[in-house]
C-alpha cells in the first residue's frame, strides 16, 4: 500500500498540524468605522463653560453595531474641579430616542484638554447606521465649570450639536471606537467571510468558496506525491 | 650528516606544508583585505550629526511650511504650521535620535504627531514652557523608499493652532538636533559577524573548487567576489539592522540569522552537488507529467481566483484602462483606436465612472484620488448591495477607446472579451470579475509552461514542480494575473517561447512543428504586447545558431537549415501581421503616447536630447533604493495601485534569497560545465529583457527626450519570470548540494509568501487583521 508509508503519515500529520495552526491564528475584525472629529486646520474652541446641570448633546450616525468607547476632549480651565459629569448615550429607534448607556465620572479625574475615554463593557448596541446621540451633563457652580472642545467649522449631514437643547454650529471633538471582534481564525470565519465578500454577488461568493476548496485538497495531494 | 639531513628534511617538510597551504593563506589574506575595505567603508560613512537653530540660518536643513520667527528675550522660535517639515541630509543608514525643543501657546491644546520619513515616531503635547522632546528612528538600508535614503524629514502632523502665520496660538520650535543613537563602530558585532560569515562562505567555496582548471578559477574569482564584496556589506547590514528593529520578535530575528547561517552549509554542499548532478534522474512518463501539470494548473487557478475576488474592484495597476479596452470591444463593437473618431464618447464610460465612485476607489487609493485617502479600509456602514448590483444601460457603456491601453495590440483583449460578453447582462462588477477570470486562466496556463521549461532543462519532475508551483504562488504574479491586464498573456506567451527555445537547444534536431510553434508564439507575443520583443531576438539567435550548417556548405545543408527559419518566420508573420492588418483596416492612424511604439516614434520625431551618459547618472542617483524597489518590491509583491506593501522584513528575506542564489549561480557557472549552456541561455533571455526595458523602453522612448524615466516596474520583467526563478533556484540548489529537499522547500516558501500577501490584502481593504 503505497499510500500508507511512514513518510505519507508524517506528511499527513504535518499538514493537519499546519491547518490547525492556521486556524488558531489570532484575528481582529473591524465591526465599525472608528470616527474622530477632523480638525482640517481649524482652531478648536470651548463650546461654553458647563456647570449647573448644563447639557451638551452631539448627534451622529453610527457606522458600527457595537460602540466600545467614546472619548471627549474636555477642558477643566487648568484646575481640578469637584462634582460629576454624567454621560448619557441614546439611540434613535422606532421613532424615539432610547437610552442605551449611561456613565458618570468624577470631574477630578478629568485632565485639562485631553480626551477622556468612556469605555463600555459590554459594548453599546448601536445596530449599524442608526442615529446615535450622547449628552454630557455637568453639575456644580461656575467655579467648578468644565468645557468641551469643538470644531466650529465642521458639521456634516446627520451631525448636530445642541447646547442646552439649542442647536449650534460645529461638532464636538470626540472619538468613537467600535468593538473589534477578536478571536481565533476558525472562530471568526463568519465575520471574515462577511467582510471579504462585500463586493461579491452569490455567484462570485461561490467562486471564492470553490477556489478555497480547490486549493486545499490539491495542495495536500502535491505534498503527498513524490515526483 | 644525519643532523644536517634532519634539518633539511624539517625545512623541506615545512616548505611543502607552506606550499600546500599557500593558496589558503593567500585566500584568507585576500578575504581579510576585502573585510578591511568593507569595514573602512562603513567607518568612513559615519551617520549625520546636524542641528537646526531657529535663530540661525542653517544651510543643510530645508524648512517647509514653517511660519514667522518670534523673539522672546533671548529665545528665538519659529512657528510650526500644520504639515510643517524639517529635512536634514542623512549620511547613511543608522539609528538616529532626534531632539526637538518645542513650546505651545496657552490656547493650543492639540497633540502633535511627529513623523520621520512618513513614519509616526511619537506624539507630543507641547507645554507653554520650552521643552526638549526626543524621538528615535532607524533609517534602514532596505526600507528606503525613493529619496528616503539620504534624508531625514521630520514632519509635524495635525499641528493645532492657526493654519497660517500671524494668528495667535500655535506651536513654536527653537531647536532641532539629529544625531546617531549609537556610534557606527567598525567592530559593531551585528555587522561584523555576518560579514565574517559571508567571508567564511567565500573561503569554503574556494576550498571546494580544488582540482578545477585555472580558467574556471579565474572566472570564479572575477565574478562572485565583487558580488560577495557588495553582498557582504548590503545583505547582512540590511538584515541585521532590520533584525535589530525595536519590537521585532526575537524568533524572527533568529530566523533571519538562521537563514544567513544556511549559507556556509550550502557552500559545503556544493561539492556534493557535483556527485548528485551526475546521477541522471529517471525519465518520467507522459502520464506522470500530465498529472503534475494538472495539479499545478489547479493550484495556480485556485489561488488566482482567490485574488480575482479578493482584490477590490479597480485596485490593480491600469486595470481601468485595460477593462475599458475590453468593454470597448464588446460594447462599441470595434477595437479601440487613436483619433480621429467618428463619434465622440467619454474616455471612460459613465457606467465605469459611476462604478469607480460607488466602489470608493478614490477614497481608498492614493492613486485614484491624487491625495491622501480618507478611508483606512472599506467602511462597515455602506450600501454594498447597490454597488454589487449596479449596471447601466448600453448607451452609458460606450467609451472612446481603451484609455492609456488604446495603442496596445488586441490579442489579449479579444480573449478577455469572451467572458465579458458572456456576462454582458450582469452588473459591471461581475463583468470585471469575469474578465479577471480570463486573466487567471492564462496566468495558470503559464505555470504549466514554467514546469515544462524546467523539466526540459533538468529532466527531473521535481524541478518542474518547483518552478511551476513557484510561478503559481509568487504573490506579485498571482496578483497581476488575477487582474485585467495584457501583461498576463504576454507572460504566458513569453514563457511558452522560453520553453520552446530550451527545446531547440536540447533537441538533437529541430522538427518543423517546433519551428512553426516558435514562429506562432513569437507572433502572438507581438500581437499581445511588444515589450517582450527582446525575447524574440534571443529565440531567433538560438534558432539560427542551431540550424547553421556545421559542415561544408551545400544546397542541401542550407535548405535543411533554412527550412525551420522559414517556418518560424511564417508563423510569426501569420499571427502578427494579420491582427494589425485587421486593426488598420478598421481603425485609423496609430500614434498615441503610452505605448512603446508611440513613444518610440515620438522620440524619433523629437530627436534625442538627453545622452545615455546622463541616463546612467540618473540611474545612479536613484541608487540601490530604486533597484531594491524595482527588482524586489514590485517584482515580488506590491499590491493595489502599487501602494500596498508586504511587511518590510519579507523583502529583506527576498533580498537575501537573491543574494545567495546569485552567488550559487556564479559558482555553478564556474565549476559545473554540464549546466553552463542552459544557464547561459536563460541568463541571455534575462539579460535581453533587462537591456530592452532599460535601453529601449526607459531610455530611448522616455528619458532621451524627456529627461525622466518611463516608470519601470518589476512586473515589466515578468516575461523572463520562469528563466529568472530557474537560475535563482539553480544557484541555491547547487549550494545545497542538489539536495531534493530544497526543491520541496521552495514552493513552501512561496506558499508562505502567498499567505502573507493575502493577509496584507484583507487587512488593508477589509479591516481583517490576521496574526
Amino acid at each position: 500500500m503505497k499510500w500508507l508509508t511512514i513518510r505519507h503519515r508524517i506528511i499527513a500529520i504535518v499538514v493537519v498540524l499546519m491547518v490547525i495552526l492556521l486556524g488558531l491564528l489570532p484575528v481582529r475584525v473591524q465591526t465599525g468605522d472608528d470616527f474622530r472629529t477632523p480638525m482640517n486646520g481649524a482652531t478648536a474652541i470651548p463650546v461654553a463653560p458647563l456647570y449647573n446641570n448644563a447639557t451638551v448633546t452631539q448627534e451622529f450616525p453610527a457606522s458600527g453595531k457595537a460602540i466600545a468607547s467614546l472619548s471627549l476632549q474636555l477642558a477643566t480651565y487648568q484646575r481640578r474641579n469637584s462634582g460629576t459629569l454624567f454621560l448619557t448615550v441614546r439611540a434613535y429607534r422606532d421613532a424615539e430616542w432610547r437610552i442605551i448607556g449611561e456613565q458618570a465620572v468624577d470631574k477630578r479625574e478629568l485632565v485639562d484638554n485631553l480626551f477622556h475615554v468612556f469605555t463600555f463593557q459590554p459594548p453599546l448596541e448601536a445596530q449599524g447606521a442608526e442615529q446615535i446621540s450622547f449628552t454630557i451633563q455637568v453639575d456644580g457652580d461656575d467655579k467648578q465649570a468644565i468645557s468641551w472642545w469643538i470644531n466650529p467649522d465642521w458639521q456634516p449631514t446627520n451631525y448636530r450639536l445642541l447646547v442646552n437643547g439649542v442647536p449650534r454650529g460645529g461638532t464636538g471633538n470626540f472619538i468613537v471606537a467600535y468593538e473589534q471582534r477578536t478571536g481565533l481564525l476558525f472562530q471568526t470565519l463568519p465575520e471574515i467571510w462577511g467582510r471579504v465578500s462585500i463586493f461579491l454577488d452569490p455567484v462570485w461568493r461561490l467562486v471564492l468558496l470553490m477556489s478555497i476548496l480547490l486549493i486545499v485538497p490539491t495542495s495536500i495531494i502535491i505534498l503527498l506525491r513524490d515526483p | 650528516m644525519p643532523h644536517q639531513r634532519n634539518v633539511r628534511n624539517f625545512y623541506l617538510y615545512h616548505a611543502a606544508m607552506l606550499r600546500r597551504h599557500v593558496r589558503d593563506i593567500a585566500t584568507l589574506a585576500g578575504l581579510l583585505l576585502i573585510a578591511s575595505a568593507i569595514l573602512a567603508g562603513l567607518a568612513v560613512a559615519a551617520p549625520t550629526r546636524a542641528q537646526f537653530i531657529a535663530a540661525e540660518q542653517s544651510d543643510p536643513v530645508t524648512l517647509h511650511n514653517f511660519g514667522e520667527l518670534r523673539q522672546e528675550g533671548t529665545l528665538t522660535t519659529r512657528r510650526v504650521l500644520s504639515g510643517a517639515t524639517l529635512t536634514f541630509a542623512a549620511n547613511g543608514p543608522a539609528r538616529y535620535r532626534m531632539t526637538l525643543a518645542l513650546a505651545a501657546d496657552a490656547a493650543t491644546v492639540e497633540t502633535v504627531t511627529i513623523a520621520v520619513n512618513g513614519v509616526a515616531v511619537g506624539t507630543v503635547r507641547p507645554e507653554p514652557t520650552m521643552r526638549d522632546y526626543t524621538f528615535e528612528y532607524t533609517l534602514l538600508p532596505a526600507a528606503w523608499d525613493l529619496d528616503m535614503r539620504d534624508t531625514l524629514t521630520i514632519g509635524f502632523l495635525d499641528a493645532s493652532g492657526p493654519a497660517s502665520s500671524g494668528q495667535p496660538g500655535g506651536i513654536w520650535l527653537s531647536r532641532a538636533e539629529v544625531g546617531p543613537y549609537s556610534p557606527w563602530a567598525m567592530l559593531r558585532p551585528e555587522l561584523f559577524v555576518p560579514n565574517l560569515l559571508i567571508l567564511l562562505v567565500s573561503y569554503l567555496a574556494i576550498r571546494a573548487i580544488r582540482g578545477v582548471g585555472h580558467v574556471q578559477r579565474v572566472l570564479f574569482l572575477s565574478l562572485p567576489f565583487p558580488l560577495l564584496a557588495l553582498g557582504s556589506w548590503f545583505l547582512p547590514s540590511a538584515t541585521l539592522l532590520a533584525a535589530y528593529q525595536p519590537g521585532l520578535h526575537p524568533l524572527r530575528a533568529l530566523g533571519i540569522l538562521g537563514l544567513i547561517a544556511l549559507v556556509p552549509l550550502g557552500a559545503a554542499g556544493a561539492r556534493r552537488a557535483e556527485r548528485r548532478a551526475a546521477q541522471t534522474p529517471q525519465r518520467a512518463s507522459r502520464r506522470q507529467i500530465a498529472h503534475d501539470l494538472a495539479l499545478i494548473f489547479i493550484v495556480a487557478l485556485g489561488f488566482r481566483l482567490l485574488w480575482v475576488v479578493l482584490v477590490p474592484p479597480w485596485l490593480a495597476p491600469d486595470e481601468g484602462s485595460h477593462f475599458a479596452y475590453v468593454a470597448h470591444i464588446v460594447e462599441n463593437g470595434e477595437i479601440p483606436h487613436p483619433p480621429p473618431y467618428e463619434q465622440i464618447y467619454p474616455t471612460f464610460s459613465p457606467e465605469f465612472g459611476q462604478s469607480w465612485t460607488n466602489t470608493l476607489y478614490s477614497r481608498i487609493s492614493t492613486v485614484g484620488g491624487g491625495s491622501v485617502p480618507d478611508l483606512v479600509h472599506f467602511p462597515i456602514a455602506y450600501d454594498y448591495e447597490s454597488v454589487r448590483e449596479y449596471k447601466a444601460a448600453p448607451p452609458d457603456r460606450y467609451n472612446q477607446a481603451g484609455g492609456t491601453a488604446t495603442p496596445y495590440p488586441p490579442l489579449y483583449y479579444l480573449i478577455a472579451a469572451i467572458p465579458y460578453q458572456l456576462a454582458w447582462d450582469a452588473p459591471i462588477l461581475s463583468r470585471l470579475f469575469a474578465s479577471r477570470s480570463a486573466s487567471a486562466l492564462l496566468g495558470a496556463l503559464s505555470c504549466i509552461f514554467g514546469y515544462l521549461m524546467a523539466y526540459e532543462l533538468r529532466r527531473d519532475r521535481r524541478w518542474g514542480m518547483a518552478l511551476g508551483l513557484s510561478m503559481a504562488l509568487l504573490p506579485m504574479y498571482s496578483f497581476i494575473s488575477a487582474s485585467v491586464n495584457n501583461d498576463v498573456a504576454m507572460v504566458l506567451s513569453s514563457t511558452i517561447l522560453a520553453w520552446l527555445v530550451v527545446r531547440v537547444l536540447r533537441q538533437p534536431t529541430i522538427s518543423p512543428r517546433l519551428a512553426a510553434a516558435i514562429g506562432i508564439v513569437s507572433g502572438s507575443l507581438l500581437a499581445i504586447k511588444p515589450t517582450a520583443a527582446a525575447l524574440l531576438a534571443v529565440a531567433g539567435s538560438v534558432l539560427f545558431w542551431r540550424v547553421f550548417p556545421r559542415s561544408r556548405l551545400s544546397l542541401r545543408s542550407i535548405w535543411s537549415g533554412a527550412r525551420p527559419l522559414i517556418l518560424a518566420g511564417s508563423g510569426l508573420a501569420g499571427i502578427y501581421c494579420l491582427l494589425p492588418l485587421y486593426r488598420l483596416a478598421t481603425l485609423g492612424a496609430a500614434g498615441s503616447t503610452g505605448s512603446v511604439e508611440g513613444l518610440a516614434s515620438a522620440a524619433l520625431v523629437q530627436g534625442s536630447r538627453y545622452s545615455f551618459l546622463s541616463y546612467i547618472e540618473f540611474q545612479q542617483r536613484a541608487g540601490l533604493t530604486y533597484f531594491f524597489w524595482l527588482f524586489i518590491k514590485t517584482f515580488w509583491g506590491v499590491f493595489g495601485w502599487l501602494e500596498l506593501y508586504m511587511p518590510e522584513d519579507t523583502y529583506i528575506l527576498i533580498a537575501l534569497f537573491y543574494g545567495i542564489g546569485i552567488v550559487g549561480l556564479c559558482a555553478q557557472f564556474a565549476f559545473h560545465a554540464q549546466t553552463r549552456s542552459q544557464l547561459t541561455l536563460l541568463c541571455g533571455l534575462i539579460f535581453a529583457q533587462l537591456v530592452f526595458m532599460f535601453l529601449i523602453v526607459d531610455y530611448f522612448t522616455s528619458f532621451a527626450h524627456s529627461g525622466s524615466g518611463l516608470g519601470l516596474q518589476g512586473r515589466y520583467f515578468f516575461p523572463v519570470l520562469a528563466p529568472a526563478l530557474f537560475v535563482l533556484f539553480s544557484g541555491w540548489s547547487y549550494l545545497c548540494g542538489e539536495h531534493r529537499l530544497f526543491l520541496r522547500l521552495v514552493p513552501l516558501g512561496m506558499l508562505i509568501l502567498q499567505l502573507i500577501s493575502l493577509a496584507t490584502i484583507v487587512a488593508k481593504y477589509y479591516g481583517v487583521i490576521i496574526g
